[in-house]
């Protein structure tokens, strides 16, 4: 077994981050596949704002100001449009969503929150079943599956997953 | 290779996958971007090729010290575009006044020059044509002008007029020009920084 990352205890963070990480794996092997449409639309929007900044740097180069001025009023408000509906969709669109996957119909969207400065993390799923959708909430501080020294211990992280997705959590109805 | 990782402190970088890496790519190339294009959107306002100047010379005491950041207009050629009678002095784009400051470069030389304007002809259906001198010289501009040369072109040679001005804050980009490894060690620092970091 790799030799898992050592994370900051003390930054909420790194420890929010180090979770979302950890579930991308999991749910790969529980049989979801991942989908990647928000995070493609918003490198595509972003990427193309920049294609924009480095044409415009281009050929103001090597043309000069005089030849490529009306040129750069129209990219200069290309680029702003473009950067606001890029912040429009990180902030609305895909917001605090981490993980988008399927598995045999069944769909689920799962968005993590953290409080500032509070060690506790909250899961929020969305699960759509034959076309009925519910949404569920979960917490449970990062104690439980970071260890003293920093180190991220799968078992009980997985377990907290499973009872967090009603549709996955069923075949093994488990009390806690 | 991961122990070496380790060792860096770079173990963040073991865990980044391929949309992970683009994203923080994404993020430095974005703060690039909009401060290349908040300078083009200045420029774009003011209609000038360089909106901001640093003043170079003391040649504007007691008025500019060197190291000076300079806000420059350039909406105020005071030219007919059309081919009509000229404007009313009491038009809205009177044009620049003699006394006005104004920033230009000399065709062929890459610095510019701040100067005050003494006196102006021509103007109104062809540009103006300037003759300035720095405050703090006994002698006017003609010294620095090309050879033959004894009038600026308002049109081709000023980049503007001085609108505004922060003392002190332009002695950063003096340093950073004198020394130009500087701007490399700037720009990798900041890339790194934004690189390893996911806020």
């Amino acid at each position: 077994m790799a030799d898992k990352p050592k994370v900051n205890l003390n930054s909420v963070s790194d420890l929010k981050n180090a979770t979302d990480d950890a579930i991308q794996p999991y749910m790969k092997t529980l049989g979801f596949k991942q989908s990647n449409t928000l995070t493609d639309i918003r490198l595509a929007i972003g990427f193309t704002a920049c294609a924009i900044a480095a044409a415009t740097f281009y050929y103001d180069y090597t043309l000069g100001w005089e030849k490529t001025k009306v040129y750069t009023l129209y990219a200069v408000i290309a680029y702003f449009t473009l950067n606001t509906l890029l912040t429009w969709w990180m902030w609305w669109v895909e917001g605090n969503k981490v993980y988008i996957g399927e598995r045999e119909g069944v769909k689920v969207v799962l968005e993590s929150h953290t409080d500032k400065f509070s060690p506790v993390y909250e899961l929020k799923v969305t699960q759509t079943v034959n076309g009925k959708t519910n949404t569920t909430t979960s917490k449970n501080s990062f104690s439980g599956w970071f260890d003293q020294l920093g180190y991220f211990v799968e078992k009980p992280f997985m377990a907290f997953l499973q009872n967090s997705i009603p549709a996955i959590s069923e075949p093994t109805k488990k009390k806690k | 290779m991961d122990a070496l990782l380790d060792q860096l402190g770079l173990s963040e970088l073991r865990r980044l996958k391929p949309r992970q890496i683009l994203s923080q790519v994404l993020n430095f190339a974005l703060i690039l971007g909009t401060a290349f294009m908040i300078w083009k959107g200045l420029s774009v306002a003011a209609d000038s090729p360089s909106p901001i100047v640093v003043v170079l010379s003391g040649s504007m005491e007691p008025a500019f010290q060197r190291g000076d950041l300079l806000f420059l207009w350039n909406r105020n050629m005071g030219m007919n575009q059309y081919a009509g009678p000229p404007i009313a002095n009491s038009s809205q784009f009177p044009g620049t006044q003699v006394g006005e400051i104004v920033v230009y470069n000399i065709v062929g030389k890459d610095i510019p020059i701040v100067h005050r304007v003494v006196r102006k002809h021509k103007g109104l259906r062809t540009p103006f044509n300037l003759l300035t001198k720095g405050d703090n010289n006994h002698a006017d501009d003609t010294e620095l002008y090309a050879r033959n040369q004894f009038y600026l072109d308002r049109e081709k040679e000023v980049i503007g007029s001085v609108v505004g001005y922060i003392p002190f804050v332009g002695y950063v980009t003096i340093l950073l020009s004198e020394h130009p490894w500087l701007k490399t060690v700037m720009l990798g620092i900041m890339g790194l920084l934004v690189i390893l970091q996911r806020e």
